[in-house]
């Protein structure tokens, strides 16, 4: 790794970048004067503080002394969004259970070598329990199965 | 918050699950689940056509509410699902989905199954304003759904602060005037009824003040405290300030006078043909079924007929008001007619 | 005096006779225990809790019925706190700094010491702060009408800069951290001119970003994310330590933050736009600054749980006197307890006090009993809490992502909602990756639009005037407060400290 990838160059990139895609995403909102500020002008003035706090934690990472950035796995990552994903996307259209399944079987996949049988079986606990508790015990709106189409 | 959409009347169809074979490699999951899918989904469409309107209702009722919870509406939305859910003999839950100035619950209700078990409390705002307000045409007021009887209005009520020594609309509209509109009038934000009660009495009253938006509720507080002179919020939201004396009420928005506010005269009196109150109703998605709508309507009929029921609004100072499907919709034609108006002038539009 | 004490005495009378009989009780213990059970869930935050639970109140005659809501609402947070410790999830933003050190101590095998300490922190809170409403009753509420828009700009700052001192690795992170939280918030309908900003056609953007997506995400996500990389994942999240409950150091070190986090929670409790988040981070940068060692904070310190407990409890209960005598709910959950009100037939308002004694008193008293219970309740429930973090982490993990998509689903009916969680998952564990904390992002989360909304509103009535903010001596002395606190903090001796401490 180069001495120069580092915590503090990496993070003041990354507040840099959103500064300054925010200051190009928000180039159309009104900035309008202090007496009548339009809607942009504590957002944009937000962006360009980012910019230049950007560029102080980056320079701050030429330093000998600048953290180095752990390495990470991507594979929990992946797998914990895709986790929350399918649960999203599956919810309204398929209702709880099928979403508890499709999410166990997604986070199971953060670790290798999981059986099968091993994430159906606390699928199965993990749905009676929400169906108890979120369903028939307080109500909410979820719906247990499938909706009937049209 | 509080609802079942559809009640798990099926779960044993969850069993597939478990005679699925037991596979050991990864790629089978992805199968299950498509497979868990499609199952479930035969099994639902057969059970569809059981429901007749007869039996109407014979699961808990869902009914929208574009407003946040604790919310004055939410607060009258809440004392009709009890009632109605008690004359049904089955629960009517609110559902609670604020946001996009009340669009978002509209357009869950109007893309609702249009089976009765989807209704939604409407009021001005969400139904007659933001549609106009925003970029998106998210749903046609008129054409979108089915009305089914009003239940209530509530005035608005113009409030100043006590320190002032107003005693009058006319003492408000001559101090404003003599000011040359150096006054603050604090509104619940953009295109809120408490800006365009407020829009509409600067321009019929023709004096001026500055308009300062808040959040919601805390227009009110800003009044007490003299940072804006005055204010039009609705009423159940500032009695009991008025009563404590922390703010004082100058007049409420009705036509005329109300027993639900002794001895409050109305704006009109003084600016006349000022009229602007909140009325509150129910409507459901267009194509629910004309014999659904009529159980509906004459469940509401005797929920507002209740002793209950009616305290109740009355402490909320609404006004209890039915109305026909037709005069319904009238209503809310006209309606749109006037907010439209104030939001072309006030430059809300968005293009 | 006399008088006073006859006084505070007589109301607190009256306030035991209503809330100790026996269907008062029963109905307080119910609350709690119901409260506690929802919110105990990952997700479902107080005003989510009490949204759902509010119906069953509605059969219940009027005084009954809040001193049951009062029960769920002090059931339900702290519920959220034991969430926080046992799995660093915030349901509420109050508890986003109980996860700091109180996570870091359940990690290191003291989830039982961390539990007791918060429940025990509260209740002392609850009980001043109770004994404060007494005697200055009324007259808290009216310090909420001296303050307009400048002075809500000066509060929020303060609060920002608190939350600069709260950070442990560099400072200018902190600040660009707050900064990005500040413009996340900013997201949505903007308040003054009803425009879009930053929505890109999202229909659920135009409410703004939610804080417990963007919580859940950034703490709960990231750190599942990173317990799975890092940690065997068939052993439990944590041991257990010999003893479950704290130790007589654990007391020794957390009385006297206790009770520091206790007056300040009163005091900026009573503030209006304070609410429990700026006390309980204040109450953390305090005892940090206070600190022999501060380098402790973040791996597990008493105090770092004790004083943001007892100050948020402080804080929030200091802000139910507006709400009872003014009837403004300075936040939802508030909102939520003036509409039972009124459906109870109940108007919030100045007369309150005066026309309804047994009711105003009965509730007073009635949130301690809350509160106390509470604390009997939970006790118990502590080995039990205890236990359930050391299921194997592979069983654990799936069950709190579940629990933490329904919580956040639940809280608009919105799947979108969800999806921005994922997204603040990502996004934490990338920037926990950078060396940023999440904590300071929140606050500025919390605060950013309030800051704006007043920010502006200020300069619109003052002609664009910036010497508004040094004109009214309310917003002047918070400003002037800001400005030390953030000096002392950029002193060059105390940087030095710093220094030393990150390169250690």
């Amino acid at each position: 790794m180069p001495r120069w990838f580092n915590q503090d160059t990496l993070a003041g990139a990354l507040f840099l970048a959103i500064g300054a895609g925010g200051l190009v995403a928000g180039r159309s909102l009104n900035v309008g004067t202090a007496d009548a500020m339009g809607e942009g002008y504590v957002p944009l003035a937000a962006c360009w503080l980012m910019v230049g706090l950007g560029v102080l934690i980056a320079a701050g990472g030429l330093r000998a002394s600048a953290p180095a950035v752990e390495p990470g796995r991507l594979r929990p990552l992946l797998a914990v969004t895709a986790a929350v994903l399918a649960f999203a996307f599956t919810l309204e259209p398929l209702g709880v259970v099928v979403a508890i399944f499709a999410s166990a079987l997604c986070a199971a996949r953060a670790v290798p070598g999981v059986a099968l049988r091993s994430v159906l079986l606390p699928a199965i606990v993990l749905s009676l329990a929400v169906l108890a508790i979120f369903v028939w015990g307080l109500g909410l709106p979820l719906h247990a199965l499938p909706r009937l189409p049209g | 918050m509080s609802i079942r959409a559809t009640r798990p009347v099926r779960a044993a169809c969850a069993d597939p699950d478990l005679h699925v074979h037991r596979a050991r490699r990864v790629r089978a999951w992805s199968c299950i689940v498509a497979s868990c899918a499609a199952l479930l989904c035969a099994a639902s469409t057969t059970v569809r056509a059981a429901e007749a309107p007869r039996t109407f209702p014979l699961k808990p009722i869902r009914m929208m509410m574009p407003n946040a919870p604790g919310s004055g509406t939410d607060t009258l939305g809440r004392i009709v699902a009890q009632g109605l859910g008690e004359e049904l003999g089955q629960q009517v839950v609110i559902d609670n989905r604020p946001g996009a100035g009340g669009t978002l619950g509209m357009e869950i209700g109007r893309n609702a199954n249009p089976d009765g078990y989807t209704i939604i409390f409407a009021s001005p705002p969400a139904l007659t304003v933001a549609p106009f307000v925003q970029k998106r045409q998210p749903f046609d007021p008129l054409e979108d759904f089915a009305f089914i009887t009003t239940i209530g209005v509530t005035p608005n009520v113009l409030i100043v602060t006590p320190s002032l020594g107003l005693n009058s609309v006319a003492d408000l509209v001559e101090m404003a005037r003599a000011k040359k509109g150096a006054m603050n009038m604090a509104s619940a934000g953009p295109g809120s009824q408490s800006h365009l009660a407020g829009a509409l009495l600067l321009s019929l009253g023709r004096f001026d003040s500055l308009h300062v938006p808040f959040k919601g509720g805390a227009a009110v507080p800003s009044v007490m405290s003299g940072e804006s002179q005055w204010s039009i919020n609705p009423a159940p939201s500032s009695l009991g300030l008025i009563k404590g004396g922390k703010v004082k009420a100058l007049g409420h928005t009705l036509p005329g006078r109300t027993a639900l506010l002794p001895g409050m005269p109305a704006i009109a009196e003084t600016v006349p043909g000022y009229s602007y109150s909140a009325w509150n109703g129910v409507i459901a998605p267009r194509k629910t079924p004309a014999p659904i709508q009529e159980r509906l309507r004459s469940g509401l009929v005797a929920t507002m007929a209740r002793g209950e029921v009616r305290s109740q609004m009355a402490l909320q100072a609404t006004e209890i008001m039915l109305t026909t499907p037709a005069e319904f919709r009238r209503l809310v034609q006209d309606t749109i007619g006037h907010n439209v108006k104030l939001v072309k002038a006030l430059n809300l539009s968005a293009d | 005096m006399i008088e006073l004490a006859g006084a505070l005495l007589g109301n607190l009378a009256q306030g035991f006779g209503v809330a100790m009989t026996p269907v008062n009780l029963g109905l307080c213990l119910l609350g709690c225990l119901l409260g506690t059970l929802v919110g105990v869930l990952p997700g479902i935050g107080p005003t989510a809790t009490v949204a759902m639970l509010m119906p069953i109140t509605f059969y219940l005659e009027p005084t009954g019925a809040l001193i049951m809501l009062a029960g769920v609402f002090y059931g339900s947070q702290y519920g959220g706190s034991t969430t926080a410790i046992l799995v660093n999830l915030p349901g509420e933003s109050s508890s986003v700094v109980t996860c700091l050190d109180g996570h870091a101590m359940a990690r290191g095998g003291r989830a039982g010491a961390a539990l007791a300490i918060a429940a025990l922190a509260s209740l002392f809170a609850g009980t001043v702060t109770t004994l404060a409403i007494a005697v200055g009753g009324p007259a808290i509420a009216s310090v909420a009408l001296l303050f307009q828009s400048p002075d809500y700009v000066a509060v929020m700052v303060l609060g920002l800069v608190a939350a600069i001192v709260l950070a442990h690795g560099s400072l200018v992170k902190a600040m660009a951290m707050i900064v990005l939280g500040v413009f996340i918030g900013l997201v949505g309908t903007d308040v003054t001119t009803g425009e879009q900003r930053y929505t890109f056609g999202i229909a659920d953007l135009y409410d703004g970003v939610g804080f417990v997506p963007v919580a859940m995400g950034l703490f709960g996500l990231s750190e599942i994310m990173l317990n799975l990389e890092s940690r065997a994942r068939d052993g439990g999240l944590a041991r257990l330590r010999d003893r479950l409950w704290p130790s007589r150091d654990d007391f020794r070190s957390a009385t006297p933050a206790t009770v520091r986090g206790t007056l300040l929670g009163i005091v900026l409790g009573i503030l209006p736009g304070g609410g429990s988040t700026i006390p309980s981070f204040a109450a953390y940068s305090l005892e940090k600054k206070l600190a022999r060692d501060p380098s402790r904070f973040g791996q597990g310190a008493v105090e770092g749980v004790a004083a943001p407990e007892a100050a948020n409890n402080a804080g929030a209960r200091a802000g139910f006197i507006p709400m009872l005598a003014l009837g403004i709910p300075p936040n939802a959950i508030m909102a939520l307890l003036v509409g039972a009100m009124m459906i109870h037939g109940i108007q919030p308002g100045p007369q309150i006090i005066a026309k309804q004694p047994e009711l105003f008193w009965g509730l007073v008293v009635s949130m301690w009993i809350g509160n106390l219970m509470l604390v009997v309740l939970n006790l118990p429930l502590i080995g039990l809490w205890v236990r359930l973090i050391q299921m194997p982490y592979r069983y654990l993990f799936p069950a709190i992502i579940v629990f933490c998509c329904i919580g956040v689903y639940s809280l608009r009916n919105s799947m979108m909602e969800v999806v921005f969680m994922a997204v603040a998952g990502v996004a934490g564990y990338v920037l926990r990756k950078l060396g940023c904390e999440p904590a300071p992002l929140l606050l500025g989360l919390i605060l950013g639009p309030m800051l704006e909304e007043n920010f502006r509103r200020s300069l619109s009535v003052s002609g664009g005037d910036y010497m508004i903010f040094l004109q009214r001596p309310i917003s002047a002395s918070l400003l002037a407060c800001a400005v030390l606190l953030l000096a002392f903090v950029l002193l060059p001796g105390v940087r030095r400290q710093r220094q030393r401490l990150r390169e250690d």
